[in-house]
């Protein structure tokens, strides 16, 4: 059997994060082209609350989902560690795999890291930035990636992690029977303590970097220029002067 | 909109999964399908893949079996955003309906799961050139040979026509019977005899199919009629029961959108200075739309309620009550809506032109308004016989 690992994340208030939905949908379609009973495993780390984009997931055609939940020892993971905690899910949990596919980014933090980080951890290739993949056999497959100018095609073994940008493949909305099975489908939970998990590597503690504060970007108090063109443009300069 | 009416988790499943389509599919496409009087075949795909197509239909036959609340819910979503590709969906109710009431276990095994998936479409087929209100007036004839019924003369105005695969046709089986001479016949798109004529270009909805059907000679074996030969004005009568809701869910999807366009409109127009929201006039208007909306919703839903709980047989006056309130609602509302645009409202590239247009089919069809005050006034005579 053929394994797609597709790792997402819960936004709060959102939901699924955006880029997650593509590598979702390039995973259900590898599996709906290839007949050969594959199977789509997508995982997230995340609080409890999480689980409702994992039902997301199963809802638009994932087979079996894994939330990486442990108050304690997960908390205030940074991106290797939350990408330490994934690796070592997923080579536990999965075993042999043949491709494993990532958003390129979250919609909140944004470090575009985690993917590339999982890749390095099982020892993997990785492609960056793909926007639809060309062409898959057992060995091997073709993927063409967003670069600055243009597009580029990689040709990379098997297994491999993609992380995926808004591609060709638009995802799918779930229909109503889905999302019904995705209601009562089972979630499968592990704790730090069930991935038999090196806890000094995660957490607060095991994370090189920490947030030290979050806060939202005041907006400068905006002034409004009225009166004749002449008279707005001449004093808004006078104000753009005086501001820098 | 923040009205609260308690549906259940499944329900606003539904309200949900309609509105991602009516935004992400129909959102872009409408206007084209308005302006070229397309079939929106590609549409009824998304709305088959995301089940939308049998909510109402039993589970056993593929359905999800929420009932017409479930139909009517769907219905009020997208007409929010189109009313003519909805229809496609609400006219297919009706078309089946027969069916789905009075068919036999065969007939609806043989249709019903084909309506569910979303495979094919259905039409009801009563109105005729010389015979409107009137359903007596009908001229289409079905004569008796041997186990088939040859069915002769044209039906007009049939929403979906053309386009569906599968046609309930009410026919005269005796000319000389009257009320009891109308009986009830399932009819494939692809029989003998069975042809297709003028397409009309109508003011709105005009994305959904308006044809004329042409019997010659068409042969139709007897298990092809619903229910027992002549019960085909009770079958009518029935269905437009349960139909009508429809159309009053069209009805406040239409009045719905038009609402929201207008208040978003009038806080981003600036007049004299100031949002336009921020005059009384405005105010008052919406303020008005917005509570008969709301009150059309409660009425719509509290007598669907009662449909789907059979607890009464009678529900004729109720079924044309909501249908009369909720299209006049609409039509109030949808006018008011363009009122508050003012030159722009009348413009096509704004959404409430196509609203205004789309609403004035809801006063119509199924019944014009004046027949649903008929029937209302009939309720109320006979309610007051049988209690006195």
């Amino acid at each position: 059997m053929n394994k797609i690992v597709i790792c997402i994340k819960h936004i709060h208030n959102i939901g699924i994060n955006y880029f997650d939905l593509y590598a979702l949908e390039e995973g259900v379609q590898l599996k709906e082209q290839n007949q050969d009973n594959s199977k789509v495993i997508v995982f997230t780390m995340g609080p409890r609350g999480s689980e409702s984009t994992l039902r997301t997931a199963i809802s638009k055609g994932a087979d079996e989902a894994y939330l990486l939940t442990d108050d304690k020892f997960f908390k205030g993971s940074d991106t290797i560690a939350t990408s330490y905690i994934l690796a070592t899910a997923i080579k536990l949990l999965v075993g042999q795999y043949k491709i494993i596919i990532c958003g390129k980014k979250t919609y909140d933090s944004g470090t575009e890291q985690v993917g590339p980080a999982i890749a390095t951890m099982l020892n993997i290739p990785h492609v960056s930035y793909v926007r639809e993949i060309k062409s898959i056999n057992q060995r091997r497959l073709t993927v063409e990636r967003v670069v600055d100018d243009g597009y580029e095609t990689i040709r990379s073994s098997l297994p491999v992690l993609l992380t995926v940008t808004n591609g060709v493949h638009k995802p799918r909305i779930a229909s109503i029977k889905s999302k019904l099975l995705a209601r009562k489908a089972n979630i499968k939970i592990f704790n730090a303590y069930d991935l038999d998990i090196n806890t000094s590597k995660i957490g607060l503690y095991g994370s090189p970097t920490q947030v030290v504060s979050l806060y939202t970007k005041k907006k400068k108090l905006k002034k409004k220029f009225s009166g004749s063109a002449r008279y707005i443009v001449s004093s808004f300069i006078k104000q753009f002067n005086n501001s820098i | 909109m923040v009205m609260n009416y308690m549906l259940s988790e499944e329900e606003q499943l539904l309200i949900e999964t309609a509105k991602i389509v009516a935004n992400e599919k129909i959102k872009p496409v409408r206007q084209y399908y308005d302006k070229n009087e397309e079939f929106p075949w590609s549409i009824i795909n998304e709305l088959a893949k995301a089940d939308l197509c049998g909510v109402y239909i039993p589970e056993a036959y593929g359905g999800l079996g929420k009932g017409i609340m479930g139909l009517i819910l769907v219905v009020e979503e997208l007409c929010k955003i189109d009313a003519g590709i909805a229809l496609t969906l609400a006219a297919t109710a009706l078309g089946i309906l027969p069916i789905l009431l009075f068919g036999t276990s065969t007939q609806k095994k043989k249709y019903l799961p084909d309506i569910a998936a979303g495979k094919s479409i259905a039409a009801f087929c009563l109105t005729e050139a010389n015979a409107g209100s009137d359903v007596t007036a009908i001229n289409t004839t079905a004569i008796q040979d041997g186990d088939h019924y040859i069915i002769n003369g044209n039906k007009c105005f049939i929403t979906n026509g053309g386009e569906a695969q599968v046609y309930t046709v009410f026919v005269k089986t005796n000319t000389d019977k009257g009320l009891r001479g109308i009986s009830c016949f399932i009819i494939d798109k692809e029989t003998q005899g069975f042809a297709f004529g003028k397409k009309e270009h109508k003011m709105g909805i005009r994305a959904s199919s308006t044809r004329e059907l042409i019997f010659n000679n068409c042969k139709i074996h007897k298990d092809q009629m619903i229910g027992h030969i002549g019960a085909g004005l009770i079958i009518a009568q029935k269905t437009l029961n349960y139909s009508r809701p429809g159309v009053a869910a069209q009805a406040l999807g239409i009045a719905t959108g038009a609402l929201y366009e207008a208040i978003h409109y009038a806080k981003k127009r600036v007049q004299f200075g100031k949002s336009i929201i921020t005059f009384q006039a405005i105010q008052h208007m919406l303020a008005d739309m917005a509570t008969e909306v709301e009150a059309a919703r409660a009425f719509l839903y509290s007598c669907v309620r009662m449909i789907d709980a059979k607890i009464s047989k009678r529900i004729s006056k109720e079924s044309a009550m909501v249908k009369l309130f909720c299209s006049e609602v609409a039509m109030k509302v949808t006018l008011n809506a363009v009122q508050i645009l003012g030159g722009y409202g009348y413009l096509q590239d704004y959404n409430v032109e196509k609203m205004m247009r789309d609403a004035k089919i809801t006063t119509l069809y199924e019944g014009t308004s004046q027949i649903q005050r008929n029937e209302i006034a009939l309720g109320l005579i006979k309610e007051t016989v049988i209690n006195e």
